[in-house]
C-alpha cells in the first residue's frame, strides 16, 4: 500500500548539486496524473535526498488509504499536476489538515504551481498555515510555532467548541481566530443578511457534516436474528431463507385452507351456486359444516390457525357469503 | 390542546418528507407526545424560518427521509439552505435540545444522509441530543418501524421524565381520541351534480405544478405467457409547457375506484349521503400542520373525497385501531381492537395486517361495526400519497414550441399483483390505476426535478457512462442514451447492462437497442436470469466484463449508474465492481472499496433504486 516503494526507486546516479534541506526530511506530493509521468516525477526528486524524502500520492490521502506521520517534515512541495492547472484549489479541508499535521513548526508548504494559493488563501488561513511571499512572489505556507500541542487530534470536539471554524470541518487550530466570522446579533433571532443565501459560498458544505462531523449516538437497530420472545419477520432483502420458508409457510396454509374450502363445498353441494361472475357461493349456515370454534364468522381476526376460512371476509351467521374463487396465476 | 402540562415554549416537530413516510411519522410522533399531555407543534420544515423562529423552541424532534443523491426532501430544502448558514453562531442552539429520526434504505451509500446531516448541523450549532438518533430502514424486517417504535419509546420516556405528570394524572390511552385539526362535514341536504361524465376519470386534484395531459398508449410489454405485467405508458404533453431532463421523474396521484369506494360507504352506511356537498374546516392553530396535498378535489362530496384523497386499501397502522375502538359498540369487535393497539401483541398485528396486505377497507369490512363518523374520515384515513415514475423518454431535442405540438411522455411501469394468505389478489393502487387507463383518459402529471443525471452541461455529464439497470431501471438510462446520443453527440461510450427473467418475456426495448448497438452508439451486455440453468444476474456480467468496465471507469473516468429495484440489487452490484477493482487495481479490497466510495463523493457512482 505504500506507493514510494515503486516510485522512489530512482537510479542511483542522480547528481545532488542542488540539494535542499539535506538534514530534514521533505514530503512529496504528487497529484494522480503525476504517477502517470515518471519523468516529471524523478526530475522533481533529482533536487532532494533520497533518504529523507517521502513521496505521497494526493488521491491516496484524500481516499484515507494513506496517512501522513505527524510533525515529521521540515517541507513540503506539491508537483504540479500537467493536466490541470488548480491542484492546490482542490485539496479537501481533510487533506490540507492531515498535510499540516505532518509539518514541523515553521516547516513550509510550497507547489510548483505558479498560481498556488493566490487567490483564495482562506483555506490554508482555516487550516493554521501563515501566508507568506517568498522573493519570486510565489506563495510559501509555513506552520506557525506557536501551535503548541504537536499533535491536533482530527475529531471535532464539541465541548470544547468556542469560535470555531468548522465550516470548513477542519480541526480546532488556534491561529487562525474567526476570520470569517461577520457580527452577529446573538439571542433568539439571527439576523440574517440579504446576501446570506446568495451563493453556496455563504452556505457549509453539508458533506463535511457527514464525513468528518460529530453525529451523535444512534439507536441500533436490532439485527437480523431471532431474540427471544419476538419472532422472526423477514428483511426485505433476506438472503438467509426466512422469506422463503415464511412464504412457504403462507401458500402451504392458503392451499389446505382451499382444500377443507374445497371438501365443505362439496358436502354441501345443495348450497353452491356458480353465478355469471363466475363466483362460488358457499353456504355457511349449513349444520356441522362450519366450524367448531365459533368464531370463523367474524372474520381472519378472531380466527384460528388453520381456519379453512382465512383469507376470505367476514360473514353473518346464517347470511350467504360470495367467495371470489378465480385465482391469477400469479 | 386541552390537558397540556408543559409550560413554555411545545415540543417542535420538523419533518421533510419526500413522499409522505416522515410526515406521517412525524404526525404519529405528535400524537404520541400530545397523549403524554405536551404541548406540540408539528410541521412541515419549510413552514419554519429558522432564523426568526428556531431558538424559540426548547426542544426540537426532527423526521426525515433522504432523497436523489442523499439530499433533503423538497419540503425541507428551505429550511435546510438557512440552516446552513456559515455565519451563524455556533452556540446558537445552546440550551436546545434535539433529537433526529431518518427514513432509509441501507441498500443506498448514502443511507440516511439527510437525518445524519440534520443531526450533525444540529450539534454543530450548540445543540444538545436529548436522545440518541434513530435510522429507519426500508429492509429491516419490520421496515421503518422496526427501529422507528424503539426510538419513539425512549423519546417518550425522556421526556415524560423531564417533564413528569402531576400525581392523579394519567397520560391518555392510546384509543382516546385526540381533536382533529381539520375534519369535513356536510353542508347540505341535496346531492350535487356532477359536471363530468366520471367522477374517478375526470376529476383530478389539483396538486402544486400538476397538468392534465392525455394517454396516447398503453402497452403491455412483457410477454402474456410471462406473470409479470409491465406496461409502456405514453402520455402526450403540450408541447410549448413543459421540459424535462433525464433522471427527472413525474409523480402521479393513485385513484380508488369506484367499486372500492361504493363497498366503503356501504359497509359505512354513508352511501345516502354520498354525493352530498362537504364542507372542509380547519381549526386554528392546530398542534399538526398536515395539509391535504395540494387542493381539494371539486366538487367535495364524500365519494370524490373517498376517490381522490383516502388511500382505502393501505396497510393501516397501529395507531388506526387505536382510533377506531372508539367508534364501534361491538363489545367483541372493541376488545380485539384494542389488543392490536397493545405493544404486546406486535405480532399479531402484524400477522393480521402487514404480512397478508389487508387493508384498511378490508378491515373495517371485517369489523362491521365500526362507523367513523364523517368528521373524522381524514383523520383516521391516510391520505392518497402521490408516487414517483423515472421519465424513460427525452425531450430536449426539441425547441419550444406551439401549444399544439404534442410531446410524449413514456413511462414504465411493473404492475404490482401478488397473492398473501387472504384469497382475493394483491393489488398495488397506483399501479392497478395506471393499468387501467385506455388512450384518450385524461391523467394529471407534476414533473419533478431529479438528481439521478447531472446536468448536461456539467464536466460530469459528459464523461462515459456505464449503466447498470435491470427491469424497469431501465427507464431513466433510456431517457439518459436518448439524449446523450441524439442530442448531445455522444455516440461512443455508453455501456449498458441490463438483465431481466429472459429474453423473449421482458427484455424491455430490445428493438432500440439493437439498433444502437448495430450503429455503435451503445456497448450492450445482458443477463438473462431464467434463460439458462444456473441463475445469471448483472453482478454476473460485471465481473465477466471487468477489463472493459476497469477502462471505462477507472481510466476513462466514467460516471457509474445502478437503477432498479431495491435490495439484493445494488448491494451486489457494488460488491461486483469492488471486485474488478480489486483485480484490475491488484489493490486490496480496501483500496478498492474506498475507490468507490471516493467514485461516489465525486458522484461517478449514481443509485436510484425503489
Amino acid at each position: 500500500m505504500t506507493p514510494h516503494s515503486t516510485l522512489l526507486d530512482t537510479t542511483s546516479d542522480l547528481e545532488l548539486a542542488t540539494t535542499i534541506n539535506t538534514n530534514s526530511k521533505t514530503l512529496i506530493l504528487c497529484p494522480p496524473a503525476v504517477s502517470s509521468r515518471p519523468d516529471l516525477l524523478e526530475k522533481s526528486l533529482s533536487t532532494f535526498d533520497k533518504s529523507s524524502t517521502d513521496v505521497q500520492m494526493l488521491d491516496r490521502l484524500s481516499l484515507k488509504v494513506v496517512n501522513l506521520p505527524i510533525s515529521a517534515y521540515s517541507s513540503v512541495l506539491i508537483l504540479t499536476d500537467p493536466s490541470s492547472t488548480a491542484v492546490s484549489q482542490e485539496l479537501e479541508p481533510y487533506v490540507l489538515q492531515i498535510i499540516f499535521n505532518s509539518m514541523l513548526p515553521k516547516a513550509t508548504l510550497r507547489s510548483q504551481e505558479e498560481a498556488f494559493a493566490r487567490g483564495n488563501s482562506l483555506q490554508f488561513l482555516v487550516a493554521g498555515f501563515m501566508v507568506e511571499k517568498d522573493v519570486d512572489g510565489s506563495i510559501i505556507l509555513i506552520r506557525p510555532e506557536f501551535t503548541g500541542n504537536a499533535s491536533v487530534p482530527l475529531k471535532v470536539r464539541r465541548k470544547q467548541r468556542t469560535d470555531d471554524l468548522n465550516e470548513f470541518n477542519t480541526t480546532k487550530t488556534e491561529p487562525v481566530a474567526a476570520t470569517t466570522e461577520a457580527p452577529v446579533i446573538k439571542g433568539v433571532g439571527f439576523v440574517l443578511n440579504d446576501d446570506d443565501l446568495e451563493d453556496d459560498d455563504d452556505l457549509i458544505d453539508e458533506d463535511t457534516l457527514l464525513e468528518t462531523g460529530d453525529l451523535g449516538t444512534l439507536i441500533q437497530p436490532a439485527e437480523c436474528k431471532p431474540s427471544a420472545g419476538k419472532r422472526r419477520r423477514a428483511c426485505k432483502d433476506c438472503t438467509c431463507g426466512l422469506r422463503e420458508e415464511l412464504e412457504g409457510e403462507d401458500k402451504a396454509k392458503r392451499e389446505a385452507a382451499d382444500k377443507a374450502l374445497a371438501a365443505a363445498k362439496e358436502k354441501v353441494a345443495a348450497g353452491v351456486k356458480l353465478t355469471v361472475n363466475d363466483l362460488a357461493e358457499v353456504d355457511f349456515t349449513v349444520a356441522g359444516k362450519v366450524s367448531s370454534c365459533g368464531s370463523c364468522y367474524l372474520g381472519d381476526a378472531f380466527r384460528c390457525a388453520g381456519c379453512p376460512y382465512i383469507g376470505l371476509p367476514a360473514f353473518k351467521p346464517g347470511e350467504q357469503v360470495t367467495v371470489d374463487l378465480d385465482d391469477d396465476q400469479l | 390542546m386541552a390537558g397540556s402540562l408543559l409550560a413554555g415554549s411545545p415540543v417542535l416537530i420538523l419533518y421533510a418528507s419526500e413522499l409522505g413516510t416522515a410526515a406521517d411519522l412525524a404526525k404519529e410522533v405528535a400524537h404520541t407526545l400530545l397523549r403524554r399531555r405536551l404541548n406540540v407543534k408539528c410541521m412541515e420544515a419549510n413552514e419554519l424560518d429558522p432564523f426568526t423562529s428556531l431558538p424559540i423552541y426548547k426542544t426540537i424532534i426532527f423526521l426525515a427521509s433522504t432523497t436523489g443523491q442523499g439530499e433533503i426532501p423538497m419540503n425541507g430544502k428551505d429550511f435546510w439552505r438557512k440552516f446552513l448558514v456559515k455565519r451563524i453562531p455556533r452556540d446558537w442552539l445552546k440550551g436546545v435540545e434535539f433529537t433526529t429520526f431518518g427514513c432509509g434504505d441501507s441498500t443506498y451509500l448514502k443511507y440516511n444522509a439527510a437525518a445524519r446531516k440534520i443531526h450533525g448541523r444540529f450539534l454543530q450549532l450548540g445543540a444538545t441530543q436529548m436522545v440518541a438518533r434513530g435510522e429507519g430502514d426500508e429492509q429491516h424486517s419490520e421496515g421503518i418501524d422496526g427501529s422507528f417504535f424503539p426510538w419513539l419509546e425512549m423519546l417518550v420516556d425522556t421526556l415524560s421524565m423531564k417533564y413528569p405528570l402531576p400525581d392523579g394524572v394519567e397520560p391518555l390511552p392510546a384509543d382516546h381520541l385526540l381533536e382533529p385539526e381539520h375534519f369535513v362535514t356536510l353542508t347540505s341536504h341535496r346531492k350535487v351534480t356532477y359536471l363530468v361524465r366520471d367522477v374517478m376519470k375526470d376529476l383530478h386534484v389539483q396538486r402544486p405544478a400538476s397538468r392534465t395531459c392525455l394517454i396516447v398508449r398503453n402497452k403491455r410489454v412483457t410477454a402474456e405467457s410471462h406473470w409479470q405485467d409491465v406496461r409502456h405508458i405514453t402520455i402526450s404533453v403540450p408541447g410549448s409547457s413543459v421540459r424535462w431532463a433525464p433522471g427527472d421523474t413525474v409523480t402521479l396521484l393513485p385513484k380508488n375506484f369506484p367499486e372500492d369506494v361504493e363497498e366503503f360507504l356501504v359497509c359505512q352506511g354513508l352511501i345516502d349521503v354520498a354525493d352530498h356537498p362537504l364542507g372542509f374546516m380547519r381549526i386554528p392553530n392546530p398542534a399538526v400542520e398536515s395539509p391535504l396535498p395540494g387542493r381539494l378535489v371539486q366538487p367535495l362530496t364524500l365519494r370524490t373525497l373517498l376517490t381522490h384523497h383516502l388511500d382505502l386499501t393501505s396497510i393501516p397502522r397501529r395507531a388506526f385501531f387505536g382510533m377506531i375502538a372508539n367508534f364501534t359498540d361491538n363489545k367483541v369487535h372493541k376488545e380485539r381492537i384494542l389488543e392490536f393497539t397493545n405493544p404486546e401483541y406486535l405480532d399479531e398485528l402484524y400477522d393480521y395486517t402487514t404480512r397478508p396486505r389487508r387493508s384498511i377497507l378490508e378491515v373495517l369490512q371485517e369489523f362491521s361495526s365500526v362507523k367513523i363518523p364523517i368528521n373524522r374520515l381524514i383523520d383516521v384515513i391516510p391520505v392518497m400519497r402521490a408516487r414517483a415514475f423515472s421519465v424513460a423518454s427525452s425531450n430536449t431535442g426539441h425547441s419550444p414550441g406551439s401549444f399544439d405540438e404534442k410531446i410524449d411522455l413514456e413511462i414504465l411501469v411493473a404492475i404490482v399483483k401478488y397473492k398473501t394468505i387472504i384469497k382475493k389478489t394483491r393489488q398495488g393502487v397506483c399501479t392497478r390505476w395506471l393499468a387501467s387507463l385506455k388512450e384518450g383518459d385524461p391523467i394529471s402529471v407534476v414533473f419533478q426535478h431529479g438528481t439521478l443525471v447531472p446536468h448536461s452541461t456539467t464536466e460530469l455529464y459528459n464523461k462515459p457512462t456505464v449503466m447498470i439497470a435491470p427491469g424497469t431501471g431501465v427507464a431513466p438510462m433510456r431517457a439518459l442514451l436518448r439524449e446523450r446520443i441524439f442530442d448531445k453527440g455522444h455516440y461512443l461510450k455508453n455501456t449498458l447492462i441490463f438483465g431481466c427473467r429472459g429474453k423473449d418475456t421482458d427484455f424491455f426495448f430490445q428493438e432500440e437497442w439493437v439498433e444502437l448497438v448495430r450503429r455503435d452508439f451503445l456497448r450492450l451486455n445482458t443477463a438473462f436470469s431464467r434463460d439458462q440453468p444456473a441463475k445469471r444476474y448483472v453482478q454476473h456480467v460485471i465481473l465477466e466484463q471487468a477489463g472493459h468496465l476497469w477502462e471505462r471507469i477507472f481510466k476513462q473516468g466514467a460516471v457509474v449508474y445502478v437503477c432498479g429495484s431495491s435490495g439484493n440489487m445494488p448491494i451486489a452490484v457494488r460488491e461486483a465492481l469492488i471486485k474488478v477493482f480489486q483485480e484490475k487495481g491488484e489493490w486490496e479490497k480496501e483500496v478498492a472499496v474506498a475507490y468507490l466510495a471516493h467514485m461516489e463523493k465525486e458522484g461517478r457512482f449514481r443509485q436510484e433504486t425503489w
